[in-house]
């Protein structure tokens, strides 16, 4: 995939020195949160939320709508003060400081174009309003066309461009200030898939090459794995994990968490532990074993996570192996993947996700009474939210 | 063969009639709406002094009388004055008023904008003669242009709000966070980002107060002193009877309008380009 950029020249390396710093390799936090809290009326918006956030990172905040993600976005931005804790710019406190104070520049979800000034006016604007030097203008607004690989478009307006043009100006207009931080409000939301798909790529290379600290806010969970270095995942106010993309995909800390990143989730009880190895009676029926945390006992109440491509399906489980009774609700074909969903005995829904070629029965028909299978390698117990 | 499936084809003309009777419909709206002050400036260069058809002779003398006429040109001047002034005061406390009304949300503020546009309602007869209360026995004024400008400033405002308020409610706002977001200070923000973009609604606003108090009557009859406005002056003259000395001066003020009108159409235009 990922055609379309053809021809378009992405010229990164000639416009901000690296100054040799490895990427991250340097651990020191641009941003931090202590323990920030922001109540809307009666409705807490951050509960108790810390983060450290490294110089050069891509770091994305991804959750569901009114999780808090765009409130600590607006918090480190200063559209927003905190009502109680402190934010740490470049080892600096910035409560009270307004946004025009802040080395901060902010990609907005609406892009918010100047409508009355040209393009190159749009990207002038911060340079203008910080007394860059005129020559120094001209100089730096024309890098930055030429990395938005817009080289010719200066002179136009935004409305004259289409939605992935004005994304790409709104961009550089934010990053031609050299900020600290650039923060990204769901920029993409806009687009339509395809061209969705071609600006992770090409948002991922250009933080690369310019080596800003970006500070992503998204829902779609695969817009943060394929671009984040690191993600926070937050519900409710709270950050509930940090962590590399395959960290969290792999080791959820919560139930929350393994849903969001599209885990099946089962519900069940402790039977016994042994070393590492829990065997769990599912809601649902069957008993199985999967990979157990410390500290667990029989009789405790435990969510199992299956990841979808380690789960397939069967008309007849072997011995030995982790199974429960379905029927298929769904079966997509996917080139690379058949997809299907399979409505197990407690209702709940589960998803395999099988590579073609692989030991498969086939794309299953829809009703057809199977298996859902899985290896208890592949599965992790969590401890129910709210049990100890 | 099967019958015909539609019906007979109509002729031609039966086809475009009802295009035709639109147009003259038109026609005759247009000649209603115009026809009179056609007929107003044709006379004015009439050479009869009595408005009444047959036409006579093609003169300029009539304009030439306005040129001569010094209370006239006093009346022009005043007016000019009055109506600078005004459009300059309503502009800036209409555009002023019409951020808060917008951009807060305050106990009452229904009310408020009620009351804020009432002006733009109640008679003028009303409230020239409520003017003349406060300005006279309550305020103890002397009656001169400035209560005039006052009185009038009264008059445009609520329509300089309501024109530049409906340009705020379709504002971005986050426009003016991005601009603040750039480095942009609240008074940069204002001046680089916010004034341009609702300046269409602000040079409306004044273009409607212009229009409005260069011909306003009622409200300065009850607030003028000694002096004179040019509907003022006009309406003196027809107590006299018209004559076409009048039939120059209202043309010489069509054309203006005109002028002034087409001027900001074009501007706008340029602006919007």
């Amino acid at each position: 995939m990922v055609n379309g950029c053809g021809g378009e020249r992405i010229v990164v390396a000639e416009i901000i020195p690296h100054e040799g710093v490895p990427r991250l390799a340097s651990r020191s936090a641009v941003v931090e949160l202590r323990r920030v809290t922001k109540r809307y009326g009666n409705v807490a918006a951050l509960r108790d939320v810390s983060l450290a956030i490294h110089e050069g990172e891509f770091f994305s905040l991804l959750g569901p709508s009114g999780c808090g993600k765009t409130t600590t976005l607006n918090l480190i931005g200063g559209f927003v003060e905190p009502d109680g804790g402190d934010i740490v710019i470049q080892g600096q406190s910035v409560v009270g400081i307004p946004p025009y104070h802040r080395p901060v520049n902010t990609v907005f979800q609406s892009y918010a174009l100047f409508p009355h000034m040209t393009v190159a006016a749009n990207i002038d604007f911060g340079l203008r309003m910080r007394g860059v030097p005129p020559d120094e203008r001209a100089r730096r607004i024309d890098e930055m066309l030429e990395l938005i690989s817009l080289p010719d478009f200066g002179r136009r307006r935004p409305s004259q461009l289409s939605g992935g043009q004005q994304q790409r100006v709104a961009l550089a207009r934010a990053l031609v200030n050299h900020p600290a931080v650039l923060l990204l409000d769901e920029p993409l939301g806009a687009l339509d898939l395809k061209l969705r798909k071609q600006m992770r790529i090409e948002l991922a290379r250009i933080q690369r090459g310019v080596n800003i600290t970006f500070v992503y806010v998204t829902h779609d969970q695969e817009e943060a794995m394929t671009m984040s270095d690191r993600i926070a995942v937050m519900n409710q106010g709270r950050v509930i994990q940090v962590g590399t993309p395959q960290m969290i995909y792999e080791h959820p800390a919560s139930r929350f968490v393994a849903e969001f990143v599209g885990a099946n989730v089962l519900d069940g009880t402790i039977e016994t532990v042994e070393s590492r190895a829990g065997r769990v009676r599912l809601d649902a029926g069957p008993s199985i074993t999967a990979v157990c945390p410390d500290g667990l006992r029989p009789g405790d109440r435990v969510s199992v996570v299956i990841r979808p491509e380690q789960a397939t399906i069967a008309g007849h489980p072997g011995p030995g192996t982790n199974a429960i009774p379905g029927q298929v609700l769904k079966a997509s074909y996917l080139g690379t993947h058949t997809q299907v969903v399979v409505r197990v005995t407690d209702g709940t829904e589960m998803t395999a996700l099988m590579a073609a070629g692989g030991a498969s029965v086939g794309t299953p028909a829809i009703g057809e009474e199977i298996h859902v299978v899985w290896k208890s390698e592949g599965s992790l117990i969590l401890v129910e939210e709210g049990s100890p | 063969m099967s019958p015909e499936r539609f019906p007979r084809r109509s002729p031609r003309w039966a086809l475009r009639l009802p295009r035709l009777l639109l147009a003259l419909y038109g026609l005759l709206g247009f000649v209603f709406l115009y026809l009179p002050i056609a007929v107003l400036i044709v006379f004015s260069f009439n050479s009869s002094a009595v408005i009444t058809f047959p036409l006579q002779h093609f003169t300029l003398s009539w304009y030439r009388e306005l040129r001569e006429d010094f209370v006239l040109l006093g009346a022009v001047r005043n007016s000019i004055v009055v109506t600078v002034v005004t459009t300059v005061g309503a502009t800036l406390v209409g555009t002023a008023a019409a951020f808060p009304l917008v951009r807060t949300g305050f106990r009452m503020k229904r009310m408020v904008n009620l009351f804020l546009l009432l002006p733009i309602v109640i008679p003028g007869i009303l409230t020239g003669i409520a003017l003349l209360i406060l300005f006279v026995p309550v305020l103890n004024l002397t009656l001169s242009l400035n209560t005039v400008i006052a009185g009038q400033i009264v008059l445009a405002g609520p329509f300089v709000v309501l024109v530049v308020a409906s340009r705020l409610y379709g504002f971005n706002q986050q426009l003016e966070a991005a601009a603040m977001d750039l480095g942009a200070t609240p008074w940069r923000t204002f001046w680089h980002v916010t004034f341009p973009l609702i300046l269409p609604g602000v040079l409306a606003g004044a273009l409607i107060t212009f229009t409005l108090t260069f011909d306003e009557f009622i409200v300065t009859f009850f607030t003028i002193g000694p002096e004179s406005t040019l509907p003022m002056y006009i309406w003196s003259l027809v107590k006299f009877g018209v004559t076409p000395k009048l039939n120059a001066l209202a043309s010489i003020i069509v054309v203006l309008t005109l002028g002034t009108l087409l001027t900001a159409n074009s501007l706008l235009r340029r602006r919007a380009r």
